[in-house]
């Protein structure tokens, strides 16, 4: 996508996650954070595109992504 | 030999193998044989005799025999067709009773249930987005709710209820406060301490939830399984952790007054459209104006629930400025700026970005500020991945992308959440690979 851009704003992710958390993080913990966000991301698209086209909606509403949401979190909850 | 079987099964051991200890047996079963009946016809009643009411029990009795036959039951064939008998009649009847057992467990009220269960997935938020403007937070149900609802409201409620009690009800109308009826009772009590009445709230006690929970009402803090059906119902009840609140409502209650009725519509608006609030509970909320406002040229244009579109045009114009001195000509320009790029999607985007930029960073429930994932990173993903699944070209509104924005704010918030739990149950400070692979696992 972006190929000299830095992939993914890396300090951004990590502070989310010790704000949330409160706890810091080791070294690689972010990436793999991050992926899991991309996996929950890719989830939630696809179901949000899904619901949608069962709706009968050209693009996706925010209102299919609403219905989606709730079943995507608990599908990645730890 | 000739006549019984059971005679020569008793006899067979004895011709071929003659040892003390099958005689012995041999000689037990046939003096038992003749002496057990005699027992049963003379003495039904309670024996004096110590052994035997033990055998009489039909238990025991069937036991006995069981055991009996087993040793014997393999040689002779009417007591191995009496042992399948036995079988069968306990098996087949037995699962016959549990058929039947269980379709007489299928009462309507089960069927209803399964459809209530089936209905509640496909059943929306939408139906309680009426409501929420009273129900948002409790601030809003004690200032809105008494001013607005006790004219017109609470009278229908007692006429309905007054019918059902007795006549003296309607001599006491002007009693009705101190002493209410049932029914007059629970929909006061609704209104006004809606944490007591609510149904949702004792789920989690207050003295169970850690600190940090407590004060804040989000994905995190709540797990989904608790606020999966009604999701409005339980904000309000659970945002204002009330250590908050007192707070939150010095703030909120100088805007309310000034703009009542619209504050609790706003309030819906600028949160959610059909989501309940998660933000809304902390104080980032209230400070962030600039954020809200963001918001609203998104909704404007979209306006797929027309409730919302119209509420939005109207309120921002009042609810934005939060210093009152400003209030009407913020208002005017804030009302201009939302109304003019309505038409135009993608511009309102970039319009409003530097708005964007300006709100603050948002807390966490530990008090720690964290910067959010910058929405265009967000779109990025969004859009890739829709792409990717077929519908041609997916252009993401403003609104889609807030709610994927908010999704993921929350997705933020549960993984950290649950790091962070593995790690503390590990005994480490710092979240490892080994969390994020345990929580990938599971």
């Amino acid at each position: 996508m972006a190929g000299s851009q830095k992939p993914y704003p890396r300090t951004t992710v990590k502070k989310i996650v010790k704000a949330h958390s409160n706890k810091s993080l080791s070294k690689n913990v972010d990436i793999l954070i991050y992926l899991d966000y991309i996996l929950f991301m890719q989830h939630l698209m696809r179901e949000a595109s899904i619901s949608a086209k069962q709706a009968g909606e050209k693009n996706i509403s925010a209102r299919s992504i609403h219905k989606v949401t709730e079943d995507a979190l608990r599908k990645f909850k730890g | 030999m000739e006549t019984d079987n059971p005679e020569s099964s008793h006899h067979f051991p004895d011709e071929t193998i003659r040892t003390p200890l099958i005689n012995a047996r041999y000689m037990a079963e046939l003096i038992q044989r003749p002496v057990t009946p005699k027992h049963r016809g003379s003495s039904i009643g309670p024996g004096p005799s110590v052994p035997r009411p033990a055998f009489r029990t039909p238990t025991a009795s069937r036991t006995i025999r069981q055991s009996r036959g087993g040793e014997t039951a393999p040689l002779t064939p009417h007591a191995l067709r009496a042992l399948e008998k036995r079988r069968a009649a306990a098996l087949t009847p037995g699962r016959a009773r549990r058929r039947s057992g269980f379709v007489q467990r299928e009462t309507p009220r089960d069927s209803l249930r399964t459809l209530s269960k089936l209905l509640a997935r496909s059943t929306k938020p939408i139906e309680p987005s009426p409501k929420p403007p009273n129900l948002r937070t409790e601030e809003g149900l004690r200032l809105h709710i008494p001013e607005e609802f006790e004219k017109e409201a609470d009278p229908p409620k007692p006429r309905v209820s007054l019918p059902l009690g007795e006549d003296d009800d309607d001599d006491d109308d002007d009693d009705d406060e101190p002493l209410p009826p049932p029914p007059q009772l629970s929909s006061e009590f609704d209104d006004d301490n809606y944490t007591i009445q609510s149904v949702e709230q004792p789920r989690r006690a207050a003295s169970e939830q850690p600190f940090g929970r407590l004060s804040r009402a989000s994905f995190g803090s709540l797990r989904l399984s608790d606020r999966f059906a009604d999701l409005d119902d339980l904000s309000p009840g659970f945002g204002p952790g009330e250590d908050e609140n007192m707070e939150m409502f010095q703030l909120r209650s100088e805007e309310i007054l000034d703009s009542d009725p619209q504050y609790s519509d706003f309030q819906n608006m600028g949160m959610d459209d059909s989501l309940p609030l998660r933000d809304s509970p902390l104080g980032t909320r209230i400070v962030q104006a600039p954020r809200s406002s963001d918001i609203i040229p998104a909704i404007v244009p979209d306006g797929d629930e027309p409730s919302f579109a119209f509420e939005l045009e109207q309120l921002p114009a009042e609810d934005f400025p939060f210093n009152n001195a400003e209030e009407e000509s913020e208002a005017e320009d804030n009302a201009a700026g939302v109304i003019v790029p309505t038409p135009e999607i993608p511009n309102v985007g970039r319009k409003t970005r530097p708005i964007r930029m300006k709100r603050p960073l948002k807390v966490s429930k530990y008090g720690l500020e964290y910067p959010p994932l910058p929405p265009t990173l967000v779109r990025k993903l969004a859009s890739t991945f829709s792409r990717v699944n077929g519908s041609s070209r997916v252009g993401i509104d403003k609104k889609t992308l807030d709610a994927v924005v908010r999704a993921s704010d929350w997705f933020f918030e549960q993984i950290s959440d649950d790091l962070g739990a593995y790690a503390n149950h590990a005994g480490r400070k710092t979240i490892d690979d080994t969390d994020m692979v345990t929580l990938m696992k599971r």
